[in-house]
């Protein structure tokens, strides 16, 4: 079905016969996320789909606040980038590290989409509250998640950065 | 991932209630009310009692108002008025004339004097009065004493009045008599001295000579007959004078003194008896001489009329000093009647105001006694009902109600041995239960969504994983490996399956659903297109049930799992489903048939099972937990569910369920 994926639309690729100019913009994309597969998953959509940009992975809050701020001995991630976040994580969760995002005078205009398998209705709220970009859930047959990502991609070549 | 809390101990239960009912200390509710009840029958019984008793005290003070004080004011008035009348009386008293009339008097004064003592005596009682009173009976006791010598004094004034009465009519006649006799004589007598007179003239006239006659005459006539005139005159002016000193003396308007009266009289009598001596007619002189002896009998001597008419004047003065002796005592009786009415008054008044005060204390106490007895009353009814049974009662109705709205939060602490106590006690224990209940059914939810979110990730990930290595490699794999992907796949979604249905099975029956108005047939209806889309299956729907307010959500569920089952488990590619809806009073009554294999009698019971299924899995992908659900949902609303399948008769199953007209 991946497969077929790619042949058929994939949004970006075919709008009939207009060209698109490709610009030229390089966006890091931090991902947040704790399971290996999932992270595996989105390396694997992202290549299918060539996004470009540099693909930076946290497995958790904690881990990618110190990425946005170069501590713990990490090479901290230059601006543009945009973030996708996972809720359940250990240590510190989606939500607490929005948190820490939001008050954060230099990191609190970051852009952040939000991938979940949470459907809850309350983490969805705490979350556009939180000020997300876009609360996607990841179900279970995860075609949807080569939509989101190409969906991203759009956004990350489309609309200007703070 | 997070893990699963176990749930904790179970409550304490053994021994609560029986450490509640020792015997010793036990007092039922029961016991208590009529406690109260008879605590506050006694406090009425009390102040009833009690009001008796100032009723009492009240009445016997009014009757002493009217048995002492009045009376007393009564026995002085009529003493006053005893007195004033004998006042009057005494006046009578010295007029009486006759002994009659005297005795009849000293009756009348003696039993004025027998009042007017009792009086005093009756009044005696009265220690505001008793001087008075001693003063008033020593007057008044005087009083009658100068009255009783009055009496005396009048009694011999009488006697001695009518004795000289007789005496001095004696005296009279006889004297008149005396008059009678001589005035006769002298008529007589001077007839007689003229006759001779007239002779004498005659002779005198004749002229004759040495008549001795007339000379003879002259002398008789001057002898005698003159003589005797004279003699006769004065006896006769003698008696008159007599007479009129008599008469005189009776009037009272004699001049002298008792022994110039008395010897005027007897020198009259003596100056009559005289000349009655010269007398020569010896007849007249004796009937003078018999009136003068009786005369004489009847003035001589002290005993005689004058005396006994000067005694009497002397027994007037007497009682004229006796009645100014009483007139006296008199005027002092009336001034000790003032002050005796004024010191009765007095009484009477201190009386009324201690009658009055001790009305007002009856009143005061009753009232009082009313009041502490209420207030009693109150404490007891307080005491034992209110706080101690109605106030436990709403605590526990109160915190009974709050736990059947699910609001767990208060504990009911109730410590009495009683009734109350019990339920209480027991409540305790349904909220435990209920408290333990709940965190079961967290826990419970909380597991679910721990196997529904941290079971699944890994799933996910092998499905992933599964995909992955069939689109990268999928040229270079073997037939049998790719077999063995596509069963993996296939157990990977089973897997998948099964937890959703665990999920599910675990929500099912405990959900809180939204109750709206719904049309049950368009329900069926949309319920079966969503699940039977493409499939070749039909609808048959028969249902003549109008619109009800119930939780669709679940509705659909029980139905959708159902349809879904006769679509899932038919042998053939086309079939048709009916569903049929009774209405009755309080349940509906809904029929799903299909014309599906049917299921045997023996699977009856079992198909309901969690994770029961007739064929296997490879045969029927299913999760069996369709009608488990289905069955929890039912349960979980109080409605049942039945199969009417006889797969050896006849081709079908019908599954037949209720659900509430009324939701509980």
């Amino acid at each position: 079905m991946l497969v077929q994926n790619l042949r058929g639309d994939t949004g970006q690729r075919l709008r009939g016969n207009i060209r698109i100019e490709k610009v030229v913009k390089d966006v890091t994309f931090i991902i947040i996320e704790d399971d290996e597969v999932d992270a595996m998953q989105l390396r694997r959509v992202f290549r299918q789909l060539e996004v470009s940009g540099k693909k930076v992975f946290a497995k958790d809050g904690a881990e990618g606040l110190e990425l946005l701020r170069g501590h713990n001995g990490r090479e901290k991630v230059k601006k543009p980038f945009i973030i996708l976040l996972d809720l359940n994580m250990p240590r510190m969760g989606g939500l607490e590290f929005l948190d820490e995002l939001r008050t954060d005078t230099e990191l609190r205009n970051s852009i952040v989409f939000v991938l979940t398998t949470s459907n809850d209705r309350n983490d969805r709220t705490l979350a556009y509250e939180k000020h997300v970009s876009g609360y996607i859930v990841k179900t279970d047959p995860n075609e949807g998640i080569i939509n989101a990502v190409s969906m991203i991609d759009s956004y990350r070549q489309i609309v200007s950065f703070p | 991932m997070k893990t699963c809390r176990s749930g904790s101990g179970k409550p304490k239960k053994a021994g609560l209630l029986e450490g509640r009912m020792g015997a010793n200390t036990r007092t039922t509710v029961r016991t208590k009310l009529r406690n109260a009840f008879a605590g506050i029958a006694a406090f009425s019984v009390l102040s009833a009692l009690v009001g008796v008793y100032s009723y009492q005290a009240v009445s016997t003070a009014q009757q002493s108002i009217i048995e002492e004080a009045l009376p007393s004011a009564r026995n002085v008035e009529q003493f006053v008025e005893e007195g004033n009348a004998v006042a009057v009386f005494m006046g009578s008293l010295a007029a009486a004339n006759s002994l009659e009339t005297l005795e009849e008097r000293k009756a009348y004064l003696a039993l004025y004097e027998e009042d007017m003592l009792s009086h005093l005596s009756t009044l005696n009682s009265y220690p505001s009065a008793r001087d008075a009173v001693d003063e008033l009976r020593s007057y008044t006791v005087e009083i009658f004493a100068t009255l009783k010598e009055k009496t005396t004094v009048v009694e011999r004034r009488i006697r001695l009045a009518t004795l000289r009465d007789e005496q001095s009519e004696t005296v009279l006649s006889s004297g008149r008599h005396i008059l009678a006799e001589v005035l006769p004589a002298i008529a007589d007598a001077r007839l007689r001295s003229s006759g001779l007179v007239e002779q004498i003239r005659l002779d005198l006239a004749g002229g004759e000579q040495g008549h001795p006659e007339p000379k003879e005459r002259f002398e008789q006539l001057i002898e005698k007959e003159l003589s005797s005139l004279e003699l006769l005159t004065a006896i006769r002016f003698r008696t008159v004078y007599l007479i009129d000193e008599v008469e005189a003396l009776l009037l009272n308007k004699h001049t002298g003194t008792y022994a110039e009266e008395r010897s005027r009289i007897e020198s009259a009598t003596e100056e009559i008896a005289l000349l009655a001596n010269e007398l020569d007619d010896g007849a007249l002189q004796a009937v003078i001489a018999e009136n003068l002896r009786k005369i004489s009998q009847e003035t001589s001597g002290d005993a005689g009329m004058v005396g006994n008419h000067f005694a009497i004047l002397r027994l007037n003065e007497k009682l004229e000093n006796l009645s100014a002796q009483n007139r006296l005592d008199v005027e002092q009786l009336r001034i000790l009647d003032e002050d005796l009415k004024k010191s009765v008054d007095v009484s009477i008044s201190n009386s009324i105001a201690a009658a009055e005060r001790s009305l007002w204390v009856g009143r005061a106490s009753l009232i009082a006694i009313a009041v502490a007895a209420f207030v009693s009353a109150i404490w007891v009814f307080w005491r034992y009902v209110l706080s101690d049974v109605t106030a436990r009662l709403d605590r526990i109705a109160r915190v009974t109600r709050q736990y059947s709205l699910g609001e767990m939060t208060e504990d009911l602490t109730d410590k009495g041995n009683d009734e109350l106590g019990d339920i209480a006690g027991a409540l305790q224990l349904f909220k435990a239960y209920s408290v333990e209940l709940r965190r079961s059914n967290a826990d419970l939810e909380k597991f679910a969504y721990a196997a529904s979110h941290d079971l699944k990730a890994p799933l996910r990930g092998v499905s992933n994983l599964a995909a992955w290595i069939e689109e990268d490699s999928g040229d270079r794999l073997s037939d049998d490996s790719r077999m063995h992907l596509a069963l993996l796949k296939g157990r990977v979604n089973r897997l998948g399956a099964l937890l959703e249905g665990l999920l599910n099975y675990s929500r099912a029956g405990r959900q809180k659903s939204e109750l709206r108005n719904v049309d049950l047939k368009k329900s069926v209806q949309d319920t079966f297109d969503l699940i039977a889309v493409e499939q070749g299956f039909k609808l048959e729907l028969d249902c003549k049930v109008p619109p009800i307010r119930t939780a669709e959500v679940l509705f659909e569920q029980v139905v959708g799992n159902l349809i879904s089952n006769a679509i899932k488990h038919h042998d053939r590619k086309q079939g048709s489903i009916t569903v049929e809806c009774n209405p009755s009073p309080e349940r509906l009554e809904f029929r799903v048939s299909d014309d599906g294999p049917g299921i045997e009698q023996q699977y009856h019971e079992r198909v309901f099972g969690v994770f029961q299924t007739i064929k296997s899995r490879d045969e029927v992908e299913g999760s069996g937990i369709g009608l488990s659900i289905v069955k929890r949902v039912l349960e979980s609303v109080g409605c049942e569910i039945k199969i009417s399948s006889n797969p050896e008769v006849k081709r079908g199953a019908s599954f037949v369920f209720t659900w509430p007209v009324v939701w509980p």
